[in-house]
């Protein structure tokens, strides 16, 4: 007896909350991570001291470099399953090439190649016009194979110790990659909210038909989009390597499945134009809080990516309430 | 046509629906005797669809009654109206591209032996439900290898073929060209001698004449009233019904006499070739005119404008603006070069249906509203009120309403707004009142004379004689990709168009 | 009027490009590598096709349909698994294999579920799937490889009928039951119309959720007769099985000739995809070309083919001029 939510128009009168800011959604993920912070606490005394709590904030700053700007890329329509590998990748250059071209340029060439990564994967989509999934899926394996045959297999560590401050030094008490990670998270917040470029962003993601058809460069939009993903990969896999003082070829495998995660979970729809920042912000705390929770409880890896997936099945649920869209990501975009 | 009276085939009594709180029907009511057509009319957002859909259980009514041959039914889902012989018709065409005309016409309903499809069966059903149509169509090619208006009337032998009672066309015609319609209108007459009737929503009144026995007329979700339709019903009086007040004519004679105008053109193409489209395309608008191309459906004329936009690719000619030569690739380009382009489909390609009414307006013109990137509130609104106030855009939420909210006609003039907003020379628009309500159409002509006034150059396309007859300076028609014939304003009437645009050798 | 010309190749009849293409590689292969073009060889490649070719029925009906399925590496190894689980220890080897391949199909219909009554995108519900079976593979298998060595279990992988072997027996039987069922049954017909147009399908009448329930079955179904297989020719379950699957089994489909948007696609076309890839394997096995760099290869050739698959798709596009004639 019930309408098919798909189908039912809106009435006329509007909603002067805009989704974008994602209030009604944020309130209730906020109280589902202040429920969760309270159980965790009581199942493990360590859990609210302030070291874990910096370590909470540690391991997901690099998750989180990756997802604030995958979160950009989904809300113009993209996707980018390649982030794990290509984080991989640069690391394992990085610390191949630190001899050759010493500590600074082998982080150039490193960030380098992630933006060719991003480039490649944004020509085969915009120009080529192939489905983002299928093709990031593509490079995800060529490039995680890359990243094995230039390592020979084998981690690679890192020589040089002021490079390993970038990834586990401090200033005034937080950790570097904490506070990059923020500033990663504002700038980007306030692109997204207040430019142009940010507009764009959310119009080529909602329609990038009327939005071509408007006169915006669509492609080269979409383009940075990728490369920024790309560049952020980079970005994420030196500060990676330099905190494990190694850089490992089967570094990050399955970190693009966490990204998605935390993206969706924070509100930002699949098939574009909707979502923001602080959605996806609490997104991470969430999967980085119940890693941590998993750890401190020693739950076995395993349980962990199962529980992976059924976060991942209940975020998309939940956005399915939110927002009803699906299938778009199936059409190649033509 | 006769009708019988007696207990009418279908009663829709007193029909309430809200959406959140709002009303969007209120205590409509309508009532089909057997073996008529009904025409149902109304602007946008008067509530039409939602009765439609109320009738073939997409939606669920919140008051009153529907009865069928007087006993009142109770219609929940799709299949319930379908069983009662309640058939739809929509305006847009859903088809699997790789299925043949047989197994679309006879989706899930194919004949079986055993498990296996019986496909000599359903090829003989098929011809046999294309034949009721007299239409010649081989019943094994595919859907995609079809033309628009082949697979339309695929959809309307499919209606008719489910042992229908009651069949709900929603703009039928819309991609008709017109010596189509007649058949479609035999297919329509050869229905009510079998007794079954029709509901007809079009916005095409001159149709309506020609087919329909009464129309109904429905303003803001309530009935304004039914009408047989006979000689001393006229087209504004039913307008007057659905508007409800006096709506003028396009355009005023004297302001067209006065655009003779001797400036510049400002956009002139020469020797336009796209090929497999149209070839040798020879046309020029100056400042201040507007300049009408009419064809049928596949003439491809509105290849035309979009070729000059930048979507199509032109293999031959060129395009000058204001005398110089340039090249255009793409519509970032041709927004560039101070060309704008309101497309036929608003919400595929007009509007971002997520942002609101501020954003879709100033979408393509940022640079004047941002400083470094960031965006001027204040500025935005401004510039995004005055278009607001000018074109009469209505919207239940000011500037912040999200585009899905707006009815057709207020869609439509966003996207003209966003147009004007970009300051460009040139105008081009594709079908500009395409399923835009009476009120909203007059706006948006009034709109265009305006600025043509004030130096705006208009190329327009449209498959709408009257509309092309009204507003347009200058008219061009198109046959086959091939420029038929020029007419002005004077010298144009429905005979001489239609007949250039059919290709008629001059 | 003239029409813009159309390369060569993409006028005739795609599939013949494919064998064509195929007897290239081979040529080639068969230049650099001299062992490569024997029969023994060819024999080796026909028993390794059913690894990857009957998940490959399963993901043409998925496709064909409208959806996706990124789960079904993780079920064949799930299948593996939990018959190396089961037997000696809990079951006879006949029960273990059918408790295997129920597994697959509930997790096909777990799929189907969060796909149609959730209406969660088939991408991301097959995605987390794909991770959580992987994790519950590792979880029962204890993270290790369990031995399957029962020798009537093995033949099923490793055994052969009159010289060829019976899982490519097995695999064209499937491939030909089920092109029947997609050619000439109204279930087949109906999966066309659903991914073509879900929108005709639904004013039809026909009850999408159920199709699709039982093609994501279906799906889980075949990835699992593929994994009992695979491990049967191993003679272990491994919890690291089929990691990669999916990419092959996607690669194979859209190569012949199946669309990734739906409504279009056949069965004759993925087994020569299917037939195509694995020489590729082969080939570059031959070749003694490192392992990681057939994950590149794997990578690449999935890149290429769908790269193909649009600009085929362009073409016919630009092939449908407005004029009416």
């Amino acid at each position: 007896m019930s309408v098919n939510p798909q189908t039912q128009a809106k009435p006329a009168a509007t909603t002067a909350v805009k989704p974008r800011i994602g209030i009604g959604s944020g309130a209730g993920l906020l109280m589902l991570y202040l429920v969760m912070v309270v159980v965790i606490s009581q199942l493990s005394p360590y859990f609210l001291g302030q070291r874990n709590l910096i370590n909470i904030a540690t391991s997901v700053s690099v998750l989180g470099m990756i997802a604030i700007f995958s979160t950009m890329l989904m809300i113009s329509g993209g996707l980018d399953l390649s982030v794990g590998a290509t984080t991989a990748l640069v690391g394992v250059l990085v610390a191949s090439t630190q001899g050759a071209l010493g500590v600074g340029g082998a982080v150039a060439f490193g960030l380098i190649i992630g933006l060719l990564i991003g480039l490649l994967n944004g020509l085969l989509v915009t120009r080529l016009g192939i489905n983002p999934l299928i093709t990031t899926l593509g490079m995800l394996s060529t490039i995680r194979g890359l990243a094995f045959v230039f390592s020979g297999g084998l981690s690679i560590p890192m020589l040089d110790k002021g490079f390993g401050q970038l990834g586990r030094g401090n200033i005034g008490g937080l950790p570097i990659i904490v506070i990059v990670v923020l500033i990663m998270f504002v700038g980007a917040f306030i692109v997204m909210r207040y430019t142009a470029y940010g507009r764009a962003m959310y119009a080529i993601g909602g329609n990038s038909r009327a939005s071509h058809l408007a006169g915006l460069p669509v492609k080269r939009y979409q383009l940075t989009a990728y490369m920024l993903s790309g560049l952020s990969a980079a970005v994420a896999g030196i500060f990676l390597t330099s905190r494990l003082g190694a850089a490992a070829p089967q570094a990050s495998t399955g970190l693009e499945l966490s990204v998605v995660a935390a993206i969706i979970l924070g509100g930002t729809s699949l098939s574009g134009g909707k979502g923001n920042l602080l959605g996806t912000l609490l997104g991470i705390l969430i999967l980085g809080t119940l890693d941590n929770a998993m750890t401190l409880l020693s739950v076995s890896a395993y349980y962990q990516q199962i529980g992976l997936g059924v976060v991942l099945l209940l975020a998309v649920g939940l956005d399915q309430v939110r927002f009803g869209n699906f299938g778009r990501f199936l059409r190649t975009k033509n | 046509m006769n009708a019988e009276i007696n207990i009418p085939l279908l009663q829709m009594q007193d029909i309430e629906k809200q959406f959140y709180g709002v009303t969007v029907l209120n205590k409509v009511s309508l009532d089909l005797q057997t073996g008529e057509v009904l025409a149902l009319l109304g602007e946008n957002g008067a509530g039409k669809s939602t009765l439609i859909k109320i009738l073939n259980g997409d939606y669920q009514k919140d008051g009153g009654a529907i009865l069928i041959d007087g006993k009142p039914v109770q219609i929940n889902r799709p299949r319930d109206a379908a069983a009662l012989g309640i058939h739809m018709i929509y305006q847009e065409q859903h088809y699997a591209p790789e299925l043949s005309v047989a197994e679309t016409l006879l989706l899930g309903k194919l004949p079986t032996r055993g498990i296996m499809v019986d496909w000599e069966r359903a090829y003989a059903m098929a011809r046999q439900h294309l034949n009721m149509l007299k239409v010649d169509l081989d019943p094994k090619k595919l859907m995609m290898n079809l033309s628009v208006v082949e697979r339309q009337i695929v959809e309307v032998v499919k209606a008719i073929s489910g042992k229908a009672r009651i069949i709900v066309m929603d703009e039928p015609t819309a991609a008709f060209p017109p010596n189509e319609v007649a058949l479609l209108f035999d297919s329509i007459r050869r229905l009510i001698e079998q007794k079954i009737s029709i509901i007809y929503i079009s916005h095409r009144l001159d149709e309506i004449f020609q087919i329909a026995n009464r129309a109904t007329v429905l303003r803001d979700g309530k009935l304004v009233g039914t009408r047989r339709i006979e000689p001393s019903l006229s087209q504004r009086d039913l307008v007057q019904m659905m508007v409800g007040h006096e709506v003028a004519r396009g355009t005023s004679e004297q302001s067209l006499a006065a655009r003779q105008t001797e400036a510049e053109p400002v956009l002139t193409v020469s020797g336009l070739t796209a090929d497999g489209l149209f070839e040798n395309i020879d046309l020029h608008v100056s400042p201040g005119e507007i300049v009408g191309i009419f064809g049928l459906l596949g003439a491809g004329h509105d290849a035309i404008i979009n070729a000059i936009f930048g979507e199509i690719k032109v293999n031959r000619g060129q395009i000058l603006i204001e005398g110089q030569p340039i090249g255009i690739t793409s519509p970032h380009e041709a927004r560039n070069q101070g060309i704008g382009l309101v497309p036929a489909d608003r919400k595929v390609q007009g509007l971002v249906l997520d942002m609101d009414v501020r954003e879709n307006v100033t979408l393509s013109n940022w640079s004047p509203l941002t400083r470094f990137g960031f965006f001027q509130n204040n500025r935005e609104r401004e510039h995004t009120r005055q278009w607001i106030d000018r074109l009469g855009i209505r919207m239940a939420g000011g500037m912040a309403t999200k585009l899905r909210f707006l009815s057709g006609g207020n869609q439509q003039k966003v996207v003209l707004a966003r147009w004007l907003e970009a300051n460009v020379k040139v105008l081009m628009l594709n079908e500009p009142t395409w399923g835009v309500d009476v009120g909203a159409r007059s706006d948006i002509y009034a709109q265009l004379e305006a600025m043509a006034a004030q130096g705006l150059a208009i190329l327009m396309v449209s498959s709408d004689m009257d509309e092309v007859l009204s507003v347009s300076h200058r008219i061009l028609t198109v046959y086959r990709g091939r420029l038929t014939g020029q007419f002005s304003r004077a010298e144009a009437n429905r005979e001489n168009l239609l007949h250039a645009a059919a290709g008629g050798a001059e | 009027m003239s029409r813009t010309g159309r390369p060569f190749a993409l006028k005739i009849n795609p599939v013949l490009v494919l064998v064509a293409a195929y007897g290239v590689m081979c040529l080639v292969f068969g230049m650099v590598a001299p062992s490569f073009l024997s029969l023994d060889n060819f024999v080796t490649i026909g028993s390794t096709l059913a690894g990857v070719g009957i998940s490959a029925i399963g993901m043409t009906l998925v496709l064909v349909s409208g959806g996706v399925d990124l789960s079904v590496g993780s079920v064949a190894a799930l299948t593996g698994v939990v018959a190396s689980s089961l037997w000696p220890r809990f079951a006879p080897i006949g029960v273990a294999a059918g408790g295997a391949l129920l597994a697959g199909l509930l997790v096909g219909l777990f799929n189907g579920l969060m796909i149609t009554r959730l209406r969660i995108n088939p991408l991301i519900s097959t995605l987390a799937t794909y991770s959580a079976v992987r994790g519950i593979a590792f979880v029962v298998s204890g993270t290790q490889d369990n031995q399957l060595g029962d020798p009537a279990f093995v033949w099923l992988g490793r055994g052969a009928i009159a010289g060829i072997p019976f899982s490519l027996i097995l695999m064209l039987t499937l491939y030909a039951g089920f092109y029947f069922v997609m050619r000439y049954t109204q279930f087949g017909r109906n999966l066309y119309a659903i991914g073509g147009s879900p929108e005709a399908a639904r004013l039809a009448g026909i009850n999408s959720g159920r199709h699709l329930l039982i093609v994501y079955g279906l799906c889980g179904l075949l990835s699992s007769v593929s994994g009992l297989i695979s491990s049967a020719q191993l003679a272990a379950g491994r919890p690291l099985a089929a990691s990669g699957l999916e990419f092959a089994v996607i690669a194979a489909v859209v190569l012949g000739g199946t669309s990734l948007a739906g409504g279009k696609g056949n069965l004759w076309g993925t087994l020569i995809g299917v037939i195509i890839l694995r020489t590729l394997d082969n080939g570059l096995v031959q070749l003694n070309v490192s392992s990681f760099y057939q994950d590149v290869a794997r990578g690449l050739v999935l890149l290429i083919t769908v790269g193909i698959d649009q600009l085929r798709l362009r073409y016919e596009k630009r092939q449908q001029p407005g004029i009416a004639t």
